[in-house]
């Protein structure tokens, strides 16, 4: 180098110079695009970050969420019986059979299960044939309808038994051939997904309980209270007088038609009575000639209905003598007894004596049977005609009534303590004790303001609650 | 005359650095260092900080990622839970009360006992239900004596049951019959088909909720 000229030298000075300028630039270069990278995907952590503290957030609300589902699906299975329950399906149906009196005949289970491992609710069907009157029929419907498990019923026949020459009656009715597909579904739970585990959960759960229960209503199986036959005619059965009928004794559709006009014309009047004795221009001598007018044709009709409803054959009118006869009749003689029991009281608002004395009996008694809560019952029943004057001949029954009443509500609300006696020591010479809910008490001792321990004993502990002294065993 | 040089060969004038080259070298060196430098303050500096920042937010998502993988099962459980009450729900809901059903039918059919506007019986109920079609009735009537009114106005009070918005009924049609053991013997017989509308259908794969 020594030997190279000036020129020559400052041209290597350049040239080394700017070799390493543009490597440092090259560099610098690479090294920012290395930067943006990891610039990048800080970016896109830091989304992440964002995205999972937010799904974080979210974490007690869904475990709230999860709490209610998990406890509203074991209460919403309930209703769904499991492999096991399906053996008292069957005792259910037998159940059924005995309320209604129908006669089953053939029970078949109508689909394979599906293999239960898959399937969390797999679909059971059963075929059911029964012979019964359409009444029963209607009844073991509502019967299965309104039973604790869901059955749904999904197809039914009813081929009419009525007029055939196998004819055959349960009383009035005939009795029809009734094919029904009963279906179930059993709930598997051991189909279900894995659990998530959720920490304090039954804390969480107990403070989760009111909307549990809100949700819970949200399940709503509907019922219905099936109305018995109450005078109507079996709509599978050909009302019209048959031959047989028409040559029997009972007489003619007229006659009958006749029977029931007169029946309706005198309880028509009766009713209008009734309306009369309610009206209160009517003064007390046309009252009372009313209500005696309205008891003897209650009293006649009654000797006379018993052998007269017999008559009455023709079906179609079997529902009208249930409306327009029985019905009405019913209601007249509320309306009477209402009336007579409104007299009643307007005369002396209290109980007679006769009745407070019995009452004092009854609770003795039941207060000595241990039965508390009948006793309380009895007196809250007819509580407001016990609040006689003092100067009344009967306020010392009443007392004595009342004092009955205080003793057994006194010994329900001790009931209803909770009270664990874990053990006794009995000490002749001293005071003894007794562990009571993990606390040792002595004779004397008050455990609340209101109750003391008074006496223990190898079997039994004597406690003074409220002035009454009760016994509680070991 | 021979002059001889007896200065070190560096401090001899001919062989000594001039000042431009120096100066240039000098410069050079400056310069270079200063590039150096630079890459080296981007690469030990600022990308390390960038790769630092990194590392933290990795290890603060790693550190969450637990209780999103919590999370995530807690939604799975949610979905599957509200799968299984809503499947429970249809279920429930999808039941007919039958009893009710025949209980208004036999309203209609009793007319609280007046025969004049109509008197009907059925041979027969046959209740077929069809997930798709809807549930279907069937039940084939007669009225009794000859009136065509009587099996208008049957149909007619049919249109006023309780459960009359949820079918679509037959129309009306007759044929006599004479049954000369029966009083009166004509009674005019006729289908009457009440095809119910069909329920909403419970979610998709009802078995496999």
């Amino acid at each position: 180098m020594s030997s190279w000229s000036q020129k020559k030298q400052l041209v290597a000075i350049g040239a080394g110079t700017l070799l390493v300028c543009l490597g440092s630039f090259a560099g610098v270069f690479y090294t920012q695009g290395l930067i943006d990278e990891v610039q990048t995907q800080t970016e896109s952590k830091q989304q992440e970050i964002a995205a999972a503290d937010a799904k974080i957030k979210q974490i007690p609300a869904s475990e709230d969420d999860v709490i209610i589902l998990r406890e509203n699906l074991d209460e919403y299975v309930k209703i769904l019986p499991d492999s096991r329950e399906l053996i008292a399906f069957v005792r259910m149906i037998d159940d059924f059979e005995r309320q209604t009196g129908i006669q089953g005949t053939g029970l078949q289970p109508k689909n394979k299960r599906p293999d239960k491992g898959q399937q969390r609710f797999v679909p059971i069907e059963y075929n059911y044939e029964m012979k019964g009157t359409l009444w029963q029929f209607l009844k073991f419907l509502n019967l299965v309808e309104n039973y604790e498990r869901f059955v749904s019923i999904t197809d039914f026949q009813i081929t009419s038994g009525a007029g055939g020459r196998t004819e055959q009656r349960i009383g009035d009715d005939a009795v029809h051939t009734v094919k029904v597909t009963l279906q179930t579904y059993t709930y598997n739970g051991k189909a279900a997904g894995k659990e998530v585990k959720i920490a304090n959960y039954d804390k969480r759960r107990n403070e989760l309980r009111e909307e549990i229960w809100k949700r819970m209503n949200d399940l709503k199986i509907e019922h219905y209270d099936y109305r018995e036959k109450q005078g109507r005619r079996d709509i599978l059965a050909d009302p019209r007088i048959s031959g047989d009928q028409l040559e029997g004794e009972k007489g003619s559709i007229e006659v009958q038609k006749q029977l029931l006009d007169r029946y309706v014309g005198q309880i028509t009047n009766l009713q209008d009575m009734v309306q009369k004795l309610k009206n209160p221009e009517t003064t007390l001598f046309e009252q009372y000639g009313l209500e005696k007018s309205v008891r003897e044709v209650l009293g006649e009709i009654d000797t006379t209905i018993d052998s007269d409803v017999k008559v009455i054959t023709y079906s179609p009118l079997k529902l009208k003598w249930s409306t327009q006869v029985t019905i009405p009749l019913d209601e007249i003689r509320a309306q009477m007894n209402a009336t007579a029991s409104t007299e009643r009281a307007k005369k002396d608002p209290f109980l007679p004596k006769a009745e407070i004395e019995q009452l004092i009996a009854e609770m003795a008694g039941d207060l000595k049977a241990g039965q508390l809560e009948d006793a309380k019952g009895r007196y809250d029943s007819v509580a407001s005609r016990l609040t006689m004057p003092s100067t009344d001949a009967r306020y010392e029954l009443a007392v004595k009534a009342k004092a009955l009443q205080v003793k057994a509500s006194t010994a329900l609300d001790f009931r209803g303590m909770d009270l664990k006696l874990e053990g006794v020591v009995v000490n002749r010479g001293g005071r003894s004790g007794v562990l009571l809910n993990g606390e040792v008490y002595e004779e004397g001792d008050y455990i609340a303001d209101d109750l003391l321990v008074k006496l223990v004993e190898e079997e039994q502990v004597w406690f003074v609650f409220r002035g009454l002294t009760l016994v509680r065993t070991m | 005359m021979i002059r001889i040089n007896l200065l070190p060969a560096e401090m001899r004038r001919g062989n000594r650095l001039p000042a431009r080259v120096i100066a240039a070298a000098f410069l050079a060196a400056i310069v270079s260092s200063a590039s150096v430098g630079w890459f080296g303050l981007v690469y030990f500096g600022d990308l390390t900080s960038a790769e630092e920042r990194l590392a933290d937010y990795e290890g603060r998502l790693s550190s969450m990622q637990k209780q999103v993988v919590y999370q995530g099962e807690l939604e799975k459980n949610k979905k599957d839970y509200a799968a299984r009450v809503q499947t429970i729900q249809d279920i429930a809901k999808s039941r007919r009360l039958w009893s009710k059903f025949c209980d208004e039918l036999i309203d209609i059919v009793n007319n609280n006992g007046d025969t004049d506007r109509h008197l009907a019986w059925f041979s027969g109920i046959a209740v077929k239900a069809d997930p798709k079609k809807g549930t279907t009735v069937t039940m084939p009537g007669s009225v009794q004596g000859e009136e065509k009114s009587r099996i208008a106005n049957l149909h007619e009070d049919l249109e006023g049951a309780p459960f009359a918005a949820e079918i679509d009924r037959s129309d009306p049609s007759f044929k006599l019959d004479i049954d000369k053991k029966r009083k009166p013997a004509e009674s005019l017989s006729f289908p009457l088909v009440l095809q119910f509308k069909p329920p909403a259908q419970p979610a998709k794969g009802k078995g496999k909720k």
